[in-house]
């Protein structure tokens, strides 16, 4: 982790700094490189000369179950300081759920929800992914992590039926934001009922303090109705082909993030989001309404690559790092800002921002939303 | 010549319960097409009744939870045997692929199916082979029909979006999930969503 902390002024002397920050912080590090006697270190990375063959730590101290979250929620930052065994452990549910208001959809689940658990590691730990699919499930499963160098991302050594359970292992080679979801042919069909989730492995030295994180991951549903069954749809193949979905949405279904299941946050708070877009098929364009990310690490990447930015590209099968500073109370809105997905097919969430309100930040002045009224 | 027309008519009469299958060919979802010999195959999957491990309310249900072995056995013990892949797919087939899809999204495969013989017959005037439970076939775990991890793993990429290359039609997604379903088990795997019929020579 090169980045140490924002600057807010677009200056040339804020420029400099930024860069002489940077050039301490790449000796340091290479410092550290050559006092452990790693080579192909994930820091030597940084610097667009080196193309690092990675190899695993010599030494994994101990081991833990990893703490597994269902969106909007993460695990903790990691606190150690040294590489462990992490073992997960992910059962694959198949089940029926609400996508949108009367609308039931048959879903397959890591762990119960779309989207599956939050899985968070750090840079080096040896994941021992156990994944079991429950019992009554009508087919076999299997993942593949983006975080993972190896067959399928894992998905060769993990076809499991109904009822077992399959092991590998995988050391987290590559710290960043990565994508996970079920690789069983016929994939589109899998990924389209669900089956995806993320997982995070923080860089050696963590990530900058902030004080909320959250997961938001984006999606599409392809439907069409099941023939004699009120309120049931099913996947509708077609559509899927044609890329047209019926919904696209934030965790996955239309309003999870509204209402009372809206993000919290207070004025003066540094926020943190994982986005992660699942597809099957459509990238995002991710904004938040009435905020603007101070910073971006862009594809999910270990670094934070832009600063100031309004709208950010996620690929389809990718991931973003959003962070932004809070200044001001209200209600922020997530959108994906093809704005007939937000509109019409539910590709909107809430953030309700609580706090004082400056009025040097913002304040309308005339008109209908006058001065009377603070941002609610 | 009526004598002859008869002996044919009742050396083509399939046994009770079962259909005759014409002659036929079929796409199997990786290889060439494939020509299917004519045969009969039970009109509806065995029932509990019928295999005798479930009895009372039960028995109209599929049987299932039955290894390959066992299924193997109740045809064999009747003069039947298991349907070979090529020919429970042949018969499959006659069901349009949406629809296919449908009966997979409303009947739900396994503890709780439906009893046997309230699906419609397809064409071939065979019931009940999508949405009630997957059947055991003869030759499940022969290369050509069954890309398991610990067979040709890098052959028809069951676990990969590779599952694409040389798939013969990839908007058959019904084909693609019971070759996954295939690549799952073993000989004496038996599942609450896995039973059979027997298929017999003509």
């Amino acid at each position: 982790m090169l980045i140490k902390s924002v600057s807010l002024r677009p200056s040339a002397v804020a420029t400099k700094r930024a860069l002489l920050a940077s050039l301490i912080a790449t000796i340091g590090v290479l410092a550290t490189v050559s006092a452990t006697g790693c080579t192909g270190n994930a820091d030597a990375a940084e610097s667009p000369s080196v193309v690092p063959v990675r190899t695993p730590p010599a030494k994994i101290e101990g081991e833990e179950i990893a703490l597994l979250t269902d969106a909007p929620n993460v695990p903790p930052p990691i606190t150690r300081t040294h590489a462990t065994k992490v073992i997960v452990n992910l059962e694959v549910i198949e089940k029926t759920v609400e996508i949108a208001d009367s609308v039931r959809y048959p879903v397959w689940t890591f762990g119960g929800s779309v989207p599956g658990k939050f899985i968070r590691v750090r840079e080096g730990d040896l994941v021992e992914m156990h994944l079991k699919v429950a019992p009554n499930s009508m087919l076999p499963h299997n993942i593949d992590l983006h975080a993972v160098t190896g067959p399928g991302g894992g998905a060769k050594a993990s076809l499991t039926m109904a009822g077992h359970e399959s092991v590998f292992s995988f050391t987290a080679l590559n710290p960043g934001l990565y994508v996970y979801h079920c690789a069983t042919s016929p994939v589109p069909m899998h990924m389209a009922n669900g089956m995806y989730g993320m997982i995070l492995v923080e860089p050696k030295n963590g990530l900058p303090k902030v004080d909320r994180e959250y997961y938001v991951m984006q999606s599409e549903f392809y439907t069409k109705p099941v023939p004699g069954v009120a309120g049931l749809v099913q996947l509708d193949m077609d559509k899927g082909i044609e890329e047209k979905p019926t919904y696209v949405v934030f965790n996955g279904a239309v309003g999870a993030l509204t209402g009372d299941k809206a993000l919290k946050a207070s004025v003066g708070e540094r926020v943190r989001i994982f986005v992660g877009d699942a597809g099957p098929n459509l990238t995002s364009s991710f904004h938040v309404i009435g905020e603007v990310f101070d910073n971006v690490y862009q594809e999910g990447g270990s670094v934070a690559t832009q600063h100031n930015v309004q709208t950010t590209l996620i690929p389809s099968g990718g991931a973003a790092v959003v962070e932004f500073g809070v200044e001001n109370p209200g209600e922020l809105v997530l959108v994906d800002h093809s704005i007939f997905r937000a509109f019409h097919k539910g590709a909107l969430g809430m953030m309700r921002v609580e706090g004082k309100a400056n009025a040097n930040v913002f304040a309308a002045i005339k008109g209908i939303g006058g001065a009377a009224k603070h941002a609610e | 010549m009526l004598a002859a027309a008869l002996f044919a008519l009742i050396a083509v009469t399939p046994p009770a319960g079962m259909v005759k299958i014409p002659a036929g060919a079929y796409v199997p979802i990786y290889g060439q097409p494939a020509q299917v010999a004519a045969f009969a195959l039970d009109r509806m999957p065995v029932t509990r009744g019928e295999f005798q491990s479930v009895v009372g309310e039960d028995a109209r249900r599929p049987a299932v939870g039955i290894t390959w072995f066992e299924a193997k056995q109740y045809c064999e013990a009747r003069g039947k045997r298991l349907p070979t892949t090529a020919e429970w797919e042949r018969v499959a087939s006659a069901t349009p692929i949406h629809e296919q899809m449908s009966l997979y999204a409303t009947r739900r495969i396994g503890a709780n199916a439906g009893t046997v013989g309230r699906g419609e017959r397809n064409r071939f005037g065979v019931a009940d082979l999508h949405g009630l439970v997957w059947e055991w076939t003869l030759d499940f775990d022969a290369p050509a029909h069954n890309a398991s991890h610990h067979a040709h793993a890098e052959h028809n990429g069951v676990s990969c979006a590779s599952a694409a290359i040389g798939a013969t039609n990839t908007n058959n997604y019904p084909a693609f999930l019971r070759n996954a379903v295939r690549a799952g088990l073993e000989r004496n795997t038996a599942t609450a969503s896995l039973g059979f019929r027997c298929a017999a020579n003509l």
